[in-house]
């Protein structure tokens, strides 16, 4: 498995004389089975390091290696989840989730089988001809995750993928996030402003300010781990320790401007 | 905003609304031949629906100077389908290059601002000192016609795709090429067929006015023609043959959008 890494990021946005600093001398790094979180309010540039990271945004200066090899644009070996599941309302969900594998130019017949065991895997095995409006949030976002994955890139980067849905759905998404990302062991790198998914997935946590943004805080966890491990979620969210973690973070989040700070909904 | 002002909103198309819009057509007619039967105005004015039928049969029979029925409207349908065709073609290169180009777009917004408000029939004339009075001269003036709105219509399309939806389809590892084809393309198709049925109506119209010089084959030349002989029933022949055709247009189109086009 490959590994990501990123060296002095700039990013600055705006009109010459007064560009906003977004990104600073930021470094970052990212290698299989990995599960870095980046926990910030809203506005702080997560979404903007995301996008450099995915290669949809050019960074003013630094640079992006995959296994040491210089990259500039996207080239499908990071794959991106969305906040909105942007799936293509002209295509149907099975059309939509093989699209990454028709642009390599596989077969029907190649898709088809890969439409099936992707949607079996989601659990939406007999909705691969319905169309985008027809299905509920939580399987649109299931449908993006699965897009995301079915070409199998090296880095799953997610940017507030699970931040529109309800509190049940958002659970069974993040445990089949884990369950789909431990079988792949691809590198994964979500945003959130919810602290209580923070602390349950990652294997390393940022807690972020900003523009320009700012790592505050760094620490390694273990908990998404014992959840793969076989401990039920609730028995690990109500962990004591989990518990002060994340009562710890979210007096440390920097309060956002015109938002409630992110407890997870 | 162009597509408001040409869908009929979706209180317009219920059963019910279309129920009273066929009764109001039907009592046009029933009060056309009233009006005629009763003999209030004289057929050289206004002839009566069964007149109008009549002039349609002997048209159909016999044609129109020295002309088929038939071949005056092939005549009109393959200018209007020639422009239709080129004006499409046109308008999509030049739409997608300005949609993705900021700056081609910035240099000929200007010129595209200027023509649009024009009426085509402002610049017959010119067209006609240019180009002479040909067939191409006919089609160009159609062309001209029909080409502002499904440009603009391109360039909204183009420039109101969900930048999420173009920054997915790249991370997935889509060229320019497949960014057009899966996401710019589909995503401009609906303000694109409404364009489209903008220009057909302007086509239609320039179409008629194109036929008024040198021309001997055409609906517009065969209601002009007849007009200058007061042969009214040939007249409205022409004048429904148009409407439907027109109509048949419109309806085909929106058929497609509501059928192939539910995003959006």
């Amino acid at each position: 498995m490959s590994q990501l890494t990123a060296r002095d990021l700039h990013l600055a946005y705006g009109p010459a004389a007064q560009r906003q600093p977004v990104l600073q001398n930021l470094d970052l790094s990212l290698g299989p089975d990995e599960i870095l979180v980046l926990l910030g309010p809203s506005g702080c540039g997560k979404t903007s390091l995301l996008h450099v990271l995915a290669g949809l945004q050019a960074p003013d200066a630094g640079e992006i290696r995959i296994d040491g090899q210089a990259t500039t644009t996207s080239d499908g070996r990071r794959g991106v989840v969305f906040q909105e599941h942007a799936l293509l309302p002209w295509l149907n969900a099975a059309d939509n989730l093989t699209l990454g594998l028709r642009l390599r130019g596989l077969g029907r017949h190649q898709r088809r089988q890969a439409a099936e065991d992707w949607l079996a895997r989601i659990g939406m095995a007999d909705l691969g001809r319905r169309r985008i409006d027809a299905l509920s949030g939580g399987q649109r976002q299931r449908l993006g995750l699965a897009r995301a994955l079915a070409t199998e890139p090296d880095f799953l980067l997610l940017d507030e993928p699970f931040a529109a849905l309800d509190a049940i759905t958002r659970e069974r998404m993040q445990v089949l996030l884990l369950d789909l990302a431990r079988r792949s062991h691809q590198g994964l790198l979500l945003i959130t402003h919810s602290v209580e998914e923070a602390l349950f997935l990652a294997s390393e946590l940022w807690l972020l300010e900003g523009p320009p943004l700012l790592v505050r805080r760094r620490m390694s966890l273990d908990f998404s781990q014992r959840h793969v491990a076989g401990e039920p979620v609730r028995d690990i969210v109500t962990d004591p320790r989990f518990q002060a973690l994340s009562q710890e973070l979210l007096q440390a989040m920097p309060a956002p401007s015109g938002r409630s700070s992110g407890r997870a909904a | 905003m162009i597509r408001d002002s040409a869908t009929l909103s979706p209180a317009a198309s219920a059963p019910s609304h279309r129920r009273l819009g066929a009764a109001g057509l039907l009592g046009l007619l029933l009060t056309w031949w009233l009006i005629t039967a009763a003999g209030w105005v004289e057929p050289l004015f206004l002839p009566s629906p069964g007149q109008v039928l009549a002039a349609l049969w002997r048209l159909h029979r016999q044609g129109y100077m020295g002309s088929s029925l038939g071949s005056h409207v092939l005549a009109s349908l393959q200018r209007l389908l020639a422009a239709l065709l080129a004006s499409l073609a046109s308008a999509l290169t030049l739409g997608l290059a300005m949609g993705l180009l900021p700056r081609l777009r910035a240099v000929i917004d200007p010129w595209v601002e200027l023509v649009r408000p024009l009426p085509p029939l402002a610049y017959l004339p010119l067209i006609v000192i240019w180009f002479g009075i040909g067939e191409p001269a006919k089609i160009l003036l159609i062309y001209l016609s029909m080409f502002p709105p499904l440009l603009v219509a391109t360039i909204s399309g183009v420039t109101r795709i969900e930048p999420a939806r173009l920054q997915a389809v790249r991370s997935l590892g889509a060229n320019r090429w497949q960014l057009i084809r899966w996401v710019i393309l589909p995503g401009a198709a609906p303000p694109l067929l409404t364009g489209l049925r903008i220009s057909l109506g302007i086509g239609w119209s320039c179409l008629v006015a194109a036929e008024l010089v040198a021309t001997s084959r055409g609906l517009g030349f065969m209601i002009q023609s007849a007009a200058q002989f007061l042969a009214t029933d040939i007249v409205l022949a022409g004048i429904v043959l148009i409407a439907v055709f027109a109509l048949g247009g419109e309806w085909g189109l929106r058929w497609l959008q509501h059928r192939y086009i539910h995003w959006n």
